[in-house]
């Protein structure tokens, strides 16, 4: 027993000892390694990202970037994702603490937002939308791949369609494969729900829902709308 | 005699349970693309061409042909579905009959009495065992298994079963490739209680099992155009291998309508999560009853050299008996192989584990210095498992879907009798609306419009459904099982 343990202890400290020496060389790796995993192409309706110093520190468990844009793929249908037009941020540094579930923490300068307008039908509490479907198969590498993960995202400055919304901290995690939890300024909690008939966002106030394409294509005569 | 009349009693519940289960679940199951490929695969070897492979797994790998061959005399006689999903239930109860009646004889009532009891209650056993699929014959196979294996690890002449024991287990990995860890585990269990048989008898063994996959084998090498061949790999994959593990054991994941690699499983509501509760807690009490087995199987063999293991008899326990429970737990153990290698498992991989898990567990019960603890908890999973169960099967029976095997045709009569021409039947449910039929008759009926049928669950779960309906449709008075119908003929 006492030869495992030793075998053990031996064998992480050693791990530990050659991250520790190599962790200039590790860290430059990452940071080559994810530049080139965003900067593959996936095609026409995959959004794409520019970025510019994304650094992957190993030592420190962070990553930082003077500005990392998501631009949104423009196909002119109603999928959800172009329900964005893209999404900016720009001074920015996250950190990544270990615990039983993953915690980053986001602090950044600046994060700008342009979403599109919706149109909503209203059905008892529900508000319906009737500009943009739902795609189960987009959510479910999000809500599948992330499930242990808590991201806090504090903004100084929170700009959505050129409206400078000021200091924002917003959360969300994983409450479990269906539901995603949205914390925002640690008051008002939204409840974003996986089902098959769509996305049901829970607010306090009032419930709105996102047909999958499916119901929408049977339901719908869809709306266009701009920013 | 009275034992015997005991014995046949046994095992006429036995097969009364299952006779009820598949009778009520039979019927509620679906046809889908894997089913309709095997059937055509199995005519083609009934008209002379024999295939090397059969249809694609999901991981782009050609499956193994042997199922195919396995099948196709069954297809010569008919290719109902009902026919070839009943097939399957049928060898499940003869499998598990054929070992019951070996338990019997080697152990007693009591063990069979257990034995039996689980094999008619456990969720995944009896589900899969519900219709026409390749690894769902496993489980038939697995009883001859462990039969040839208790000979050959108890009996004199060894020789024999060996062949007998490893033609079978060949014909279970090409229904499930994954079910390989067997080999190693089964040889494992030879080494152990020194039953591998001579060298020449390994070496003609290795061609029988080379001639039983060379139809595979030589497609795969000369035929098969590897640059347009694409595979997914199943290792290193994820660690979900011990959630699907106990997943098994409990059979939660029934307890949802939609899973993977099914078509359905059951639509619970609005009792989701009390059963989710209760078989989650049926799951961990077989685990812990499990890691007992395997601490008990491993804390028996002494470790002399390499070569030169010992077993410690067990107080009290027929070393018969310990062998066998060790021999089983051992294969039970080797599923950490799909742990350790990150394998990505669903439950209908771990089929292989149908009866091994009641005879294992049965037998745990058994011993005299664990029977006071062991029978209740055991008692407990099965009377958990069999609630679930049976509840299922008359949920499916009371609210089939109008796509179901032993359903389609009875609602297409029904709307050929009560619509015209020019109507169309739509199913309206969670994933959306989906065209089902236009009515063929010709006679002078009333025109329905365009029907939309939804199930009464369906209607009370869904806010969307209901909006859906009330904002395009109106209700109307026809009915089919649990169906509310509606029809764009606001008059109907």
């Amino acid at each position: 027993m006492k030869s495992v343990l030793f075998s053990i202890v031996f064998i992480v400290s050693g791990l530990l000892s050659v991250i520790i020496i190599y962790s200039d060389d590790l860290s430059e790796k990452l940071t080559y390694n994810l530049n080139r995993n965003l900067n593959v192409d996936w095609g026409d309706d995959h959004p794409k990202f520019l970025k510019q110093r994304l650094n992957v520190d190993l030592l420190d468990l962070s990553v930082s970037w003077d500005y990392f844009n998501i631009l949104f793929p423009n196909t002119e249908t109603a999928l959800i994702l172009n329900a964005l037009s893209n999404i900016q941020s720009s001074g920015c540094i996250s950190k990544i603490s270990l615990s039983l579930n993953f915690k980053i923490k986001i602090i950044c300068n600046e994060i700008r937002i342009n979403l599109k307008k919706n149109k909503w039908t209203k059905y008892n509490k529900l508000h319906i939308s009737r500009t943009f479907f739902f795609e189960r198969r987009v959510f479910d590498d999000l809500y599948d791949k992330q499930s242990n993960f808590v991201v806090n995202i504090d903004t100084t400055n929170l700009v959505i369609n050129k409206i400078n919304l000021g200091h924002h901290v917003i959360e969300y995690s994983f409450v479990d494969k269906e539901n995603m939890q949205l914390m925002i300024d640690d008051g008002e909690v939204v409840i974003l729900t996986k089902k098959h008939e769509g996305l049901n966002i829970h607010t306090v106030d009032s419930d709105y829902f996102f047909l999958n394409r499916n119901y929408f294509k049977n339901t719908m005569k869809r709306e266009i709308t701009d920013v | 005699m009275f034992t015997d009349k005991r014995k046949i009693a046994t095992m006429l519940m036995f097969v009364a349970l299952c006779l009820l289960y598949y009778t009520l679940t039979i019927p509620s199951n679906s046809i889908w693309e894997d089913q309709i490929l095997a059937i055509n695969i199995a005519k083609d070897i009934l008209e002379g061409n024999f295939p090397l492979h059969g249809y694609k797994h999901s991981n782009g790998m050609y499956s193994f042909p042997a199922f195919y061959y396995f099948v196709s005399p069954l297809v010569y006689i008919s290719d109902e579905p009902m026919f070839l999903y009943g097939s399957v239930a049928f060898l499940y109860i003869i499998g598990v009959l054929l070992l019951a009646n070996y338990i019997y004889k080697k152990f007693g009532c009591f063990e069979c009495i257990f034995f039996l009891l689980f094999s008619a209650t456990h969720v995944w056993s009896l589900f899969f065992a519900s219709y026409f699929w390749n690894p769902n014959y496993i489980p038939f196979f697995m009883c001859l298994f462990i039969l040839s294996l208790a000979k050959q690890i108890n009996e004199g002449s060894s020789v024999k079963y060996f062949h007998v024991s490893g033609i079978i287990l060949n014909i279970i990995v090409q229904m499930m490739p994954q079910t390989i860890i067997l080999i190693p585990s089964f040889v494992f269990i030879l080494f152990l209680f020194k039953r591998l048989p001579s060298f020449l008898n390994q070496i003609i063994h290795v061609f029988i099992q080379l001639i039983l996959v060379y139809p595979w084998v030589h497609y795969y090498l000369f035929i098969l155009d590897w640059e347009n061949h694409k595979t997914t790999g199943k290792f290193f994959k994820n660690f979900s291998a011990i959630f699907e593990y106990m997943n098994f054991l409990g059979g939660w994941e029934l307890t949802s309508e939609y899973i993977d690699y099914a078509f359905y499983g059951t639509n619970t509501y609005p009792f989701t999560e009390f059963f989710d509760a209760l078989l989650t807690f049926s799951s961990i009490l077989m685990m812990i009853m499990i890691i007992f087995s395997t601490y008990l199987t491993f804390s028996k063999i002494s470790y002399i050299n390499l070569f030169n293991l010992q077993i410690k008899p067990m107080n009290g326990i027929d070393l018969e008996k310990q062998k066998l429970f060790m021999a089983l737990s051992i294969i039970n153990f080797s599923c950490v192989l799909f742990f350790i290698t990150g394998m990505h498992m669903t439950p209908h991989h771990y089929q292989f584990l149908t009866p091994l898990l009641a005879f294992n567990l049965t037998l745990l019960a058994s011993f005299k210095q664990l029977k006071k603890i062991i029978t209740p908890l055991l008692l407990l999973c099965i009377l958990m498992q069999g609630s679930f169960s049976y509840w299922r099967a008359f949920s499916d029976y009371r609210k089939p879907y109008i796509t179901d095997i032993g359903y389609s045709d009875q609602f297409s009569r029904y709307f050929t009798d009560n619509c015209k021409v020019d109507s169309a039947a739509y199913i309206l449910d969670p994933m959306g609306l989906h065209f089902f039929q236009s009515s063929k008759s010709d006679h002078d009926k009333t025109s329905c419009g365009k029907l939309i049928l939804v199930l009464r669950d369906h209607y009370s779960q869904s806010e969307i459904i209901r909006w859906l309906l009330e904002k395009n449709y109106a209700k109307t008075d026809m009915k089919f099982k649990d169906y509310l119908i509606w029809s764009s003929n606001k008059e109907l």
